[in-house]
């Protein structure tokens, strides 16, 4: 016994001492390995070095002669620019200070259109604030010469609207078209996309809206999963003949196609009451409506309950059928307004965001500093004009589809209105690019883009019958403002 | 009184071998915490997502077989 035991403890030794010994020769061996390694690596990369200093002395004084050139350029351009606006000033005779800031923030390309105007019409532009001055400035010789040829007050409201808008109006034939095109425009100020929020709800309001759509949600999807476990097992009876099976089956069928349908409903509904971007009046039109469809099927959900016979069965079925025909699409457009309210909220902020835009470029520019993005930003006040436009044309199809009665047309003017969502959508996805080219542009000339969110812009009021503005918002049109005072209000902290 | 020296000696070179053959624990490097960089194209991020969010929760295609399936049973 003794023996054994002193066996088995000698082996133990042995074989800790090799695994001592190998833990220890990896260990050891490591260090050399790495050594060597590192010698390797070293040398091939004082290898490397020698060449790229070989290589860096041969291209280095052609790179700083670029470079040198490259910022003589620049230098000149810059030169060039501060020369035409100086000679601009001198021109208008401007003293001004707050003029001179104006035309200071003009980039090269605005300041040559600008410099084209006769003097009185340049100064009808110096008293628009500096970012209006800015964006205006960027419309072709011919539009600007136009806008300028109006009164004050015109090149003011004119001022206030996007660029592609601007550049919709300045193309109009002549000048009594444009004053009548902008008799129908409303300015309003606003600081954020939540001023334009068609209601206000509470905290606790849309809470509980969130909740409903979870539980709605919850409901919908178990009832969809029995609805379809009940087809299976119903097929399965009907194909084996067994005629009371068959009926059971297509009860629960029934019952869960009806389950389907309210969980549906009332998804949808629980949308409408926490989104702020749909009026109230129609709000509550909307939610009465799915209200009216929840209560007829759950009607025909209790016919199904108390069906017994294979005719009952067979009515309620039909009574279901012929509902869901008819709500079907009128569902449909439902959804789909929901969608349409979250694009409207996407738009509100694009279309604020463009006006602080200028205003943050207008800053960057009076600090010297030039980014050539006026394209971009021109290319994204189009993409979200667009993105507006088919927006609007797809609630036409929806308000149609909401009071139309034959179903075919119901389907097809949800379809449209889809497909107009759809491409609005792709607006805002590339309006959203662009967005970041001006903030990756803007980047590369040394500075990020400073948005003030507390900076009041002025946009363009929508003409929807639901539009129930808040009353802190004043219309352009009755304010006395001096241009100077608006200016401070929207300084850049 | 030598079976309990010998379970000791065992046990210690179960655990000098075990100790042996442990790899040291190689700790993580600490990553850097990400920077919430917020940027102007964030906010139309946000709701570009939002509005495929809805479109998807609001989908109605699933009770698209329903006329077939109610169709068969009015016919039973």
């Amino acid at each position: 016994m003794r023996k054994i035991a002193s066996l088995i403890v000698l082996f133990l030794f042995l074989i800790s001492i090799v695994s001592v010994a190998i833990a220890v020769t990896e260990r050891t061996a490591d260090p050399a390995a790495a050594q060597n390694a590192v010698g390797v690596k070293e040398k091939a990369r004082g290898e490397i070095k020698e060449k790229e200093k070989a290589k860096t002395l041969e291209v280095k004084p052609e790179i700083k002669e670029r470079n040198v050139i490259s910022v003589q350029q620049r230098e000149e351009a810059r030169a060039r620019l501060d020369e035409k606006r100086k000679l601009l000033i001198n021109r208008l005779e401007e003293k001004d200070p707050e003029k001179v800031k104006r035309i200071e923030a003009l980039n090269r390309v605005s300041v040559e259109k600008v410099a084209g105007l006769d003097t009185q019409k340049i100064k009808k532009l110096t008293e628009l604030k500096q970012d209006q001055f800015r964006r205006i400035a960027n419309l072709d010789e011919a539009k600007l010469e136009k806008i300028s040829s109006m009164d004050q007050e015109k090149i003011t409201k004119i001022a206030a609207l996007s660029r592609a808008r601007q550049k919709e109006l300045a193309g109009l034939d002549n000048k009594a078209e444009i004053e009548k095109a902008l008799a129908k425009i409303k300015i309003i100020k606003v600081n954020k996309a939540e001023d334009l929020k068609l209601r206000v709800l509470a905290k606790d309001k849309i809470a509980l809206a969130k909740n409903k759509f979870i539980a709605a949600k919850e409901k919908s999807e178990n009832a969809q999963e029995k609805y379809l476990d009940a087809k299976q097992k119903y097929l399965a009876a009907k194909e084996s003949g067994d005629e009371e099976a068959t009926l059971e089956q297509a009860k629960e069928v029934l019952l869960k196609s009806a389950e389907s349908i309210i969980g549906h409903l009332e998804k949808i509904k629980s949308k409408i009451q926490e989104n702020e971007n749909i009026g109230e009046e129609k709000a509550a039109d909307l939610v009465a409506r799915i209200d009216n469809q929840i209560s007829e099927i759950e009607a025909i959900k209790e016919k199904i309950e108390a069906a017994q016979t294979k005719e009952e069965i067979r009515a309620a079925a039909k009574e279901l059928n012929s509902k869901w025909r008819e709500y079907k699409h009128k569902i449909r457009a439902f959804a789909e307004r929901v969608v349409t309210a979250r694009v409207q909220g996407v738009i509100n902020r694009a279309e604020i965001l463009e006006k602080k835009l200028d205003i943050a470029l207008a800053k960057l520019e009076e600090k010297g500093i030039e980014a050539d993005v006026d394209a971009e930003v021109e290319a994204f006040s189009a993409l979200i004009s667009d993105a507006k436009e088919t927006f609007q044309k797809a609630q036409e199809k929806l308000e149609q589809a909401r009071t139309e009665e034959d179903k075919d047309s119901v389907k097809s003017l949800v379809d449209e209105a889809k497909s107009l969502i759809k491409d609005s959508r792709e607006s805002l996805k590339e309006a959203h690019g662009k967005l970041k080219e001006i903030i990756a542009k803007v980047r590369e000339a040394g500075q990020e883009l400073e948005i003030d969110e507390t900076a009041e812009v002025e946009i363009e009021e929508e003409e929807d019958e639901e539009s129930e503005i808040g009353e802190e918002t004043e219309e352009v049109e009755e304010d006395t403002e001096t241009p100077e005072t608006e200016e401070t209000e929207q300084e850049v902290d | 009184m030598f079976k309990k020296i010998s379970i000791i000696i065992t046990g210690m070179l179960v655990l000098f071998v075990l100790l042996g053959c442990a790899k040291p624990v190689e700790t993580p490097p600490e990553q850097p915490a990400p920077a919430a960089a917020e940027s102007p194209a964030d906010g139309i991020g946000t709701g570009i997502s939002d509005i495929s969010s809805a479109d998807e929760e609001l989908d109605t295609s699933e009770l698209d077989d329903l006329d077939a399936t109610l169709g068969d049973i009015e016919n039973i």
